[in-house]
């Protein structure tokens, strides 16, 4: 009886919680995952300019998706909590460092603004990410092509009435 | 590193959201720590090599 529970309580949460169901990703509590490992997951592209943290140098025609397992941080001086606080002049830890040399190279990026922030929003991010809003890329492109529709929609009957 | 191969994948915003929503999926739902794991599926991903490389 307790295995049965057990599996049961298992098998809805690999399918419920973990799979791509948009509503969740957008979460705090989703982070991608695979083979039980939980990713930093970072995309990079030829849409991105020069600008951006996702800048991919002159290469075109591919983008690459980059999945580093969490526990590979730990390598590093970097499984500290993460903070939105940054010593810009003297930045003495390993993400101190990192923005500070995005930021000296033109390629500043967002960082969140709490210490908990949605994983989702940072993996495809927007063009201009310290201006425009987060890109929803789990939500299908004809999803949000169709709303992108109806918000020109309203806004043309909002015009004429 | 999982490379996304072709322009028309790469050049736009949305087009490339698209393809990294679509790998992320393809992914989880291979998942083999997830219980929907079949191999049939495994194999059909890795054939599929004009958007996962």
């Amino acid at each position: 009886m307790i295995d049965w529970l057990i599996d049961s309580i298992v098998f809805l949460i690999r399918n419920h919680l973990r799979v791509m169901d948009k509503g969740w990703i957008a979460g705090l509590g989703w982070r991608f995952s695979y083979c039980n490992e939980s990713f930093f997951v970072s995309a990079f592209a030829p849409c991105y300019g020069g600008h951006s943290s996702r800048y991919m140098f002159g290469v075109e025609g591919s983008g690459f998706v980059l999945l580093q397992p969490d526990f590979s941080f730990g390598h590093h001086p970097l499984m500290d909590a993460d903070t939105p606080f940054t010593n810009w002049e003297s930045p003495k830890t390993a993400r101190e460092q990192t923005r500070v040399a995005f930021k000296r190279h033109g390629r500043a990026y967002m960082i969140p603004p709490v210490n908990v922030f949605p994983a989702a929003p940072l993996i495809v991010r927007p063009l201009n990410e310290l201006t425009d809003p987060p890109f929803e890329w789990w939500i299908p492109l004809a999803e949000r092509q169709a709303r992108a529709q109806a918000s020109v929609t309203q806004d043309e009957q909002a015009a004429d009435s | 590193m999982i490379e996304i191969r072709g322009e028309e994948l790469c050049s736009t915003l949305e087009a490339f959201g698209e393809s990294v929503r679509i790998v992320l999926k393809t992914l989880s739902d291979i998942d083999p720590a997830g219980a929907k794991y079949v191999l049939s599926s495994y194999d059909q991903w890795l054939l599929d090599d004009r958007l996962v490389d």
